[in-house]
């Protein structure tokens, strides 16, 4: 309003309507203020809902399934409940082991391909790649039963179809590696492709300008400078693998014994608990908690293992 | 004639001393109770000797897993040469689609094998025949009806054929209809809609129990019995497993079902409600292994072929009884080692042990709420199991491998 | 560097094959290799489906029963059960998981904040069959004795609550989802509006708007496109889901009637009958995958495209 009156500035001829927008915003203070009130508290409360589950499974879990862990919960096949003892349980070494043969097996097999595979999707912008990374997008979103109908049709049963018996593959862990590999190559793929990127320019030009070939380039400089990404991402994917149940509903069969062959059936610890939450035994469906509560424990452990990594070695470049 | 006093007294003194000598004679050997009859089977003896060690696994039946995993348990135990890598309970379907297919060592099923069933699992163009395959009975047991409904405190009902039929084709929706009402006089029943449980999966025990529906009620149950999952009326469960079945069934208010009888035992909350069954001599007979024996005995010549016990005459039969069995391959291929374990496995199985002192597989059924097989099927799995060869060579021995 | 310059669009050729024939080798290799997979697995669930299209033909999209019994392949109630599913979940995801996000980015002191997202991270890292577990021993008895009545209080026992109340069901199912896809949607929707650069938001509010306003109008508009993104991958999850979903769903492959009915969904139809059907069944659940496929490929191709769309958006501003 009085703006005007200082000397040596020129007139405002937005006055007008700043002050009209400055009158509408004071009168509207009020009721603008209670609405911002009101919808930052929904937010706070939804924030709180959305914590609320998370915090009454890790409360189930706990409470329910630690009772069951012990020592031979751990290093012992399962016992069935008889009429005469119905409380025996044995334990959950079979399906221990054989996560960890069918997991690791998976790994082996999904992280090469899928490390030089990000790796490819990195350094070319062919058609072709740009076709490869659509794949791999699409294949992150499918439903893990999928692979599982595939594993079966071309590993347990696909053999004896076209006539070639291996021996003893039928319900084999090698089927159930199969599977989880494929599914974890893609979300491998995906996030070393990330890391992969994000390698500055000038250290690649630099080597290059060393005289150094792609190959040299790709393999002592890139892929070490991008380890932290693609530590990550291996360790995201293997957390997802470990605890996935679809893909080897159908194809590892079920074991009750500690089988590490892997052309073997096999028990794994999500399939597990599957079966015995569905299980005749009380006692064996009480169980199933406790073996819930492990691959809990299993999962986070991969999950913040893999970002206590990334951080160290972030901090360390730094 | 007449006898002085002292010939009969001589007579009387010497046949209490001779029963009592041949008492304490039978009662020497070994292991036997009161009702051997003295002669030990060497095929038996032999069952859990084994020289070379060898791993099986097998699938199928949830209607055998009890007393599958049971046994194992035991077996296993006893010989240190064999593993049993498990008995995988998904369903008889699934147990004779995964033999045909050569996936696992046996299959358990509650319906002996067909050869529609055959060409519907084999590779295409294998040309499978029925003779390839040995079917031995393992089991003897029976399908019970447990419900669940909180608001009563009866533990049992009456029901009859066609009533369970009628509810399971969604024609009966509320506990208090006239039909189960009239069964039932002595009972308030609620007007609460029913929430039919079955079988979601291809199952041997919805085999029996639709066997039973179509023998005693074949005017309301029309079509033929079958493994392939029932249509379920609006608002009912499907169960994955009789596991499945019997914990919907405990889970879910004012719902029927249909569950193996053992799995009554092995889920004590099912007891709060069990249905007596209306059989073919009119009587309401709740399940129990006499009920299920009754059942076996009156039909006791049983074969592959002939197998159904359902709806069996008697007063006091229990009407929905059946055999579960496990099918092999006649010609064995894996390994001679492989083979053997099967047949004494299965062999062991099938019998019981009191003619040798030992416990065997169908001791171990009887304490898992199933009935033990009749002499004479346990003769038709031994008959059966003789049949497996390895190369020419019969498996089952009367000594290890 | 300007926009045109060829290393940021793409078509700088520093790096040909020819100079390293040995690495570019290995990487066409295995990256074939891969190609060969994923075509072989696409390739063999179209093909086994085939037999079943030429049974039923596109009835099994249409048409209402799916009976194994009499070889009948209707999907359309199990597809409605899917998508009703779905529908619960994301009804209460997406107004939970975008406000978590808001609060988190902007409500939050700065300790808070890496805290609350490592906390919704975990929650995404737990395994499907837990959930599945959790629902279907912990929710499901809560639901039957507590939430069912409550709610059929509320309509008076009819639609959409009628009676018989038997804890799983169509509500149960999509609550369990509701849980699952929340962390995705979180996390995805905090990187979409965090990327929004802050000196907009301080911007708008130096001039007087409120917190709610700036959301509203700035932040908001901005991450729209990643917030889609999000939705649209958490979709695509849903859909999918197998095992949880089978534990608490009751498995009966008839429509819907109201929330509290029993249904079946793709996923957990195929999990339940595959391993015991005839080829021909074989081959009407491979119709079953194919459909599935087909609806996640759309939402997945969606969603991604709407993500990177926000991110070089926002690398340009």
């Amino acid at each position: 309003m009085s703006t005007a009156v200082i000397e040596g500035i020129p007139e405002d001829p937005m006055l007008e309507r700043r002050e009209l927008i400055q009158r509408v915003a004071q009168k509207t203070l009020q009721r603008r203020m209670l609405a911002s009130r009101a919808v930052v508290g929904l937010c706070g409360l939804a924030l709180v809902i959305a914590l609320v589950p998370l915090f009454a499974i890790l409360y189930s879990l706990v409470q329910k399934g630690i009772r069951w862990w012990s020592i031979d919960f751990f290093t012992k096949t399962p016992q069935f409940p008889s009429l005469v003892d119905p409380n025996a349980v044995g334990g959950i070494a079979n399906a221990l082991i054989g996560s960890l043969v069918i997991d690791g097996l998976a790994a082996l097999f999904a992280i090469p391909i899928g490390i030089v595979t990000g790796l490819f999707l990195a350094e070319s912008s062919s058609k072709f790649a740009a076709a490869l990374r659509w794949t791999a997008e699409i294949m992150t979103g499918l439903p893990s039963i999928l692979l599982g109908i595939f594993a079966y049709q071309m590993l347990v049963v696909g053999f004896h179809e076209w006539g070639i018996r291996l021996p003893g593959i039928g319900f084999s862990g090698l089927a159930g590696s199969f599977a989880i590999g494929i599914l974890m190559i893609p979300v491998i793929i995906k996030a070393s492709e990330n890391a992969l990127r994000s390698v500055p320019f000038t250290i690649r030009e630099g080597a290059l300008a060393l005289g150094a070939r792609d190959g040299v380039v790709a393999r002592r400089v890139i892929i070490p400078t991008a380890l932290p990404g693609l530590i990550t991402a291996v360790l995201l994917a293997l957390s997802r693998a470990v605890g996935e149940t679809a893909p080897i509903l159908w194809v590892i069969g079920a074991s009750n014994i500690v089988a590490w062959d892997p052309r073997h059936e096999m028990a794994s610890m999500p399939l597990y608990i599957f079966l015995s939450a569905t299980s005749p035994y009380t006692s064996l469906r009480e169980e199933t908690w406790g073996i819930a509560l492990a691959l809990v424990v299993v999962v986070l452990i991969i999950n913040l293992g893999s970002r206590l990594i990334a951080a160290r070695l972030q901090r360390e470049r730094r | 004639m007449k006898m002085n006093r002292t010939v009969r007294l001589a007579l009387t003194t010497t046949a209490v001393v001779l029963s009592a000598l041949s008492l304490a004679a039978v009662s020497a050997l070994p292991g036997a109770g009161a009702t051997t009859r003295g002669k030990s089977d060497p095929y038996l003896a032999a069952d859990t000797r084994l020289n070379s060690p060898a791993t099986i696994g097998g699938a199928g039946s949830t209607f055998a897993a009890p007393l599958e995993n049971a046994a194992q348990a035991l077996y296993a135990g006893r010989n240190p040469n064999a593993t049993i890598d498990g008995y995988q309970a998904v369903g008889s379907g699934t147990g004779e689609a995964d033999i045909i297919k050569k996936l696992v060592d046996w299959g358990g099923t509650d319906v002996p094998l067909l050869q529609r069933d055959i060409l519907k699992n084999e590779p295409s163009g294998a040309g499978y025949q029925l003779s390839d395959f040995l079917q031995i009975p393992i089991g003897l047991g029976g399908v019970a009806v447990p419900f669940n409904i909180p608001s009563l405190k009866v533990k049992s009902l009456t029901l009859s054929a066609s009533v369970i039929a009628n509810i399971y084709l969604g024609k009966i929706s509320y506990w208090n209809a006239y039909s189960i009402q009239v069964l039932n006089k002595k009972v308030k029943l609620p007007h609460l809609r029913i929430i039919v449980v079955a079988r979601g999966d291809s199952s041997g025990t919805t085999y029996i129990f639709t066997n039973f529906l179509r023998a005693a009620t074949p005017s309301v149950w029309t079509t033929l019995a079958s493994k392939t999952p029932l249509a379920l009326p609006t608002d009912g469960i499907a169960g994955n497993g009789n596991a499945g079945v019997a914990a919907d069934i405990e889970n879910t208010p004012n719902s029927i079902g249909y569950v193996e009888y053992s799995y009554l035992l092995l889920n004590p909350g099912l007891l709060k409600g069990v249905s007596s069954i209306v059989n073919k001599a009119g009587n309401a007979i709740a399940p129990s292994v006499n009920g299920i024996a009754l059942a076996a005995a009156s039909k006791p010549n049983i074969t592959s072929s002939a197998f159904s016990i359902v709806y069996a005459p008697g007063a006091k039969t229990y009407p929905i009884a059946g055999y579960t069995w496990a099918v092999i391959w006649k010609n064995q291929t894996t390994s001679l080692a492989e083979g053997t374990l099967l047949v004494k496995y299965l062999d062991w199985l099938s019998h019981s042990g009191a003619s040798n002192g030992t416990t065997a597989g169908q001791d171990v059924a009887a304490l898992q709420g199933y009935v033990a097989l009749p002499a004479n099927v346990q003769g038709l799995a031994r008959a059966a199991l003789l049949q497996a060869t390895f190369s020419g060579k019969v498996l089952l021995t009367k000594n290890g491998n | 560097m300007d926009r045109s310059d060829p290393l940021l669009t793409g078509k700088a050729k520093a790096f040909s094959v020819k100079s390293d024939f040995a690495h570019w080798g290995v990487l066409y290799g295995v990256s074939g290799l891969f190609a060969l997979i994923c075509a072989v697995f696409l390739i063999s669930i179209v093909v086994s489906s085939l037999p079943a299209w030429r049974h039923s033909g596109l009835s099994i999209i249409y048409g209402t029963t799916w009976s194994q019994g009499t070889d009948s392949f209707g999907a359309l109630p199990i597809i409605a059960g899917t998508l009703a599913t779905t529908a619960i979940a994301l009804v209460f995801a997406i107004p939970i998981g975008l406000g978590s996000a808001l609060a988190i980015v902007h409500l939050l002191p700065v300790k808070a904040r890496i805290f609350a997202s490592s906390l919704v991270e975990l929650l995404a890292a737990v395994p499907s069959v837990v959930y599945g577990l959790w629902g279907l021993l912990v929710l499901a008895p809560w639901f039957e004795n507590t939430v069912q009545p409550a709610l059929a209080d509320l309509s008076g026992h009819h639609f959409p609550f009628p009676p018989p109340y038997e804890g799983v069901g169509l509500l149960l199912a999509g609550c369990v989802l509701f849980v699952m896809i929340l962390p995705m949607i979180v996390a995805l929707s905090r990187d979409a509006i965090a990327i929004v650069p802050r000196e907009q938001f301080e911007g708008a509010l130096s001039v007087g708007a409120t917190k709610w306003q700036v959301l509203r109008k700035v932040v908001l508009p901005a991450a729209k496109t990643g917030i889609v993104g999000a939705v649209t991958l958490a979709t695509a999850r849903a859909l999918g889901e197998t095992v949880a979903v089978a534990l608490v769903i009751g498995l009966n492959p008839l429509f819907p009637h109201s929330l509290f009915s029993t249904a079946s969904t793709l996923a957990s139809t195929i999990a339940l009958q595959f391993q015991d059907a005839t080829p021909l069944q074989v081959s009407a659940l491979g119709a079953l995958a194919v459909i599935l496929m087909a609806l996640t490929a759309i939402v997945n191709w969606l969603g991604r495209r709407l993500i990177r769309r926000s991110a070089t958006k926002a690398a340009l501003l």
